[in-house]
């Protein structure tokens, strides 16, 4: 008889969703399913309205992104305008993206996975928190906590919001960086490259430890898919589509945003609000792939700036013979991720051109299609838009960073639960590692399914007749 | 090191729900007056405010509570530290913040909260007349 455990909210990640694990008649783990149980139309109900207003509109999806969803977004307006936006420009959306990807993977590191890393994935789980963290790792919380604010700092200095801002516009953004601003963040800048610099070295020498976790979590062949720019090096703002096999093959290449529905198809299964994107040429379920920090750091060729170029040779050790294939190496993908973007962060405000005008290209539609692209925290995002002849949206499409990891998340429970869960009970080490498991995706569910909230986390264990026979709830 | 604040003020909740905005909107009021408080605007409570809670010797939260009855009054509660319960990934509430600044090792400063009853929270930025009327008394509060 087959049984069926339900994992029901999962915790610490951005949003709802719940987890259900198959036995089979032997009481061995068939598969397990991640359902996002969460639904937010965005792409329905933005039909009838300005596509002038969408950055605003879709950034409203996510509290913890939004600067993401503005810069595709309004990568997609600059399309429908037909402009090319001014240098300056360009780089402020640049430098912004940085600081968004600096908070966001200070957040997911040190605010929802130190507490399994730093205080154990079988630790009482009444203490595997930040406060449990703050309490035994005092200087390491403070560190995360300082970093993340130090990124929400630049997104308030350069836009005037740290939240929501309405800076990023279709044509550029709507106000130029001032000297004081650029100052107050240069004068920060050592001390948030030596808290990245001092928390790899603490990372990397105890990543070891978690052998069992590495095997296990996601720890599998598949596609990953990054921007790349023209030359191999990492992108995060522009470039174009890359895609590299298990052995950092390139099978696809230099795709242009505007083609990217050539390559990606979109599959819909029934049990979660989740889209479950996938390589066409494999079609689906085959043409499973990841994006985020660690497809960005298979994918690229170089990331270009010195101190996250020799961390790059030291992460690809860990898989000499081709891609870093664990997911659990998100966590070292995202520490290296920091370090270069608080390095190009370093390098924009260096350049003079950083404080220019004009920022803002000013046109009406001239084409009734646009598509932006670029690299949020967690992996790639798309946004698709089609106007009318009055500049009203008939039509949208956002690919999400977390949907083109659902395919890879769902086979990543699976082999986790198949090594954790070994009866028709779920012990609290077993259920934390399903969760973590996810939380190396760092999926934000608001997101991708276009709910409001923090991520709980239902586990049901089910019979093969679909009889609950377990269930955990935090 | 920065010197201690003598006041913070965090206002914080929903501004597109309604009288959920009391909280942003009393900070705001607030923050536009020429004032030495130090005032913070936020949509929910991260733990990252601790490092400015840690720099403060008075901090005060204003926040909306759902209203059970019209003529509903402003709340004041003196709270302390609270770390009995597990604290969530990116939001908490001021007795967690308060724990987690004296975690960190910092000195937890006297903390009250400002609790504006709350009417209406369908969607939309207008405040109902009774939220507006309590926020005007939350913000003298603060002197005028």
């Amino acid at each position: 008889m087959t049984k069926l455990i339900t994992i029901d909210p999962v915790t610490r990640i951005e949003g709802h969703s719940r987890i259900t694990i198959r036995l089979d008649e032997h009481g061995e783990v068939d598969i397990a399913r991640l359902h996002i149980t969460q639904f937010r139309g965005f792409e329905k109900f933005v039909e009838g309205r300005p596509f002038q207003e969408m950055p605003s509109l879709t950034a409203r999806t996510c509290g913890i992104c939004p600067i993401s969803h503005l810069l595709a977004s309004a990568k997609a307006c600059d399309e429908i305008m037909a402009v090319r936006i001014p240098e300056s420009a360009a780089m402020l959306r640049r430098l912004i993206n940085y600081a968004q990807i600096i908070q966001s993977h200070a957040l997911s590191f040190f605010h929802l996975s130190s507490p399994d890393l730093l205080l154990g994935m079988d630790s009482d789980p009444a203490l595997r928190h930040i406060l449990g963290v703050a309490a035994k790792f005092p200087e390491l919380a403070k560190d995360g906590i300082w970093l993340r604010k130090f990124g929400q700092q630049i997104i308030e200095l350069t836009s005037g919001k740290r939240i929501h801002p309405s800076w990023i516009v279709p044509g550029g953004v709507n106000q130029a960086l001032s000297p004081e601003a650029r100052d107050a963040i240069v004068v920060q800048l050592s001390q948030a490259l030596a808290i990245a610099r001092k928390t790899l070295d603490w990372f990397k020498p105890v990543i070891s430890r978690f052998q069992d976790e590495i095997d296990s979590f996601a720890n599998f062949p598949s596609l990953f898919m990054a921007l790349v720019s023209p030359d191999g090096t990492i992108e995060h703002y522009d470039g174009s589509i890359r895609i590299v096999d298990a052995q950092r093959r390139i099978v696809a290449d230099q795709i242009a945003a505007c083609d990217y529905a050539d390559t990606i198809g979109e599959a819909v299964e029934a049990d979660s609000y989740l889209k479950s994107p996938y390589f066409k040429l494999l079609g689906y379920p085959q043409g499973i792939y990841r994006v985020g920090p660690l497809a960005r750091l298979n994918v690229c060729e170089r990331l270009g700036t010195p101190l996250a170029e020799s961390e790059l040779g030291q992460f690809r050790a860990l898989q000499p013979d081709g891609a870093v294939l664990s997911s659990f190496h998100y966590h070292c993908a995202r520490l290296i991720e920091i370090l270069h973007a608080l390095e190009r962060v370093g390098e924009l405000l260096a350049a003079p051109e950083i404080l220019g005008m004009p920022v803002r290209a000013i046109a009406n539609p001239n084409k009734r299609e646009g598509i932006g692209v670029s690299e949020a925290p967690r992996g790639t995002l798309i946004h698709h838009y089609r106007i009318d002849d009055n500049g009203l949206i008939s039509w949208a499409n956002l690919i999400i960073a977390t949907g083109h990891n659902n395919l890879a998340m769902n086979r990543g429970i699976t082999q986790v639960a198949k090594r954790f869960v070994k009866a028709a009970k779920i012990s609290e080490g077993a259920l934390n590692r399903v969760e973590a498991v996810i939380r190396c995706f760092d999926p934000c569910l608001s997101c991708s399914t276009h709910a409001l909230g923090q991520m709980m986390l239902r586990i049901e264990l089910v019979d093969p007749a679909g009889e609950m026979l377990d269930c955990c709830e935090r | 090191m920065s010197p201690r604040l003598a006041l913070l003020i965090i206002g914080y909740g929903n501004a597109l729900r309604g009288d959920d905005g009391a909280g942003i909107r009393a900070a705001t009021m607030i923050a536009a007056r020429d004032s030495p408080i130090r005032v913070i605007v936020t949509h929910q409570l991260t733990p990252e405010l601790a490092e400015d809670i840690a720099r403060a010797a008075q901090v005060v939260f204003v926040d909306a509570y759902a209203a059970k009855e019209p003529g509903a009054k402003l709340r004041i509660e003196r709270i302390g530290a609270d770390d009995a319960h597990s604290v969530p990934g990116h939001h908490g509430d001021p007795a967690r913040l308060l724990a987690l600044v004296g975690r960190l090792g910092g000195s937890v400063p006297d903390a009250w909260v400002v609790g504006i009853p709350a009417f209406r929270f369908a969607t939309g930025e207008t405040i109902s007349p009774e939220t507006a009327q309590r926020i005007d008394e939350a913000v003298a509060l603060f002197g005028e």
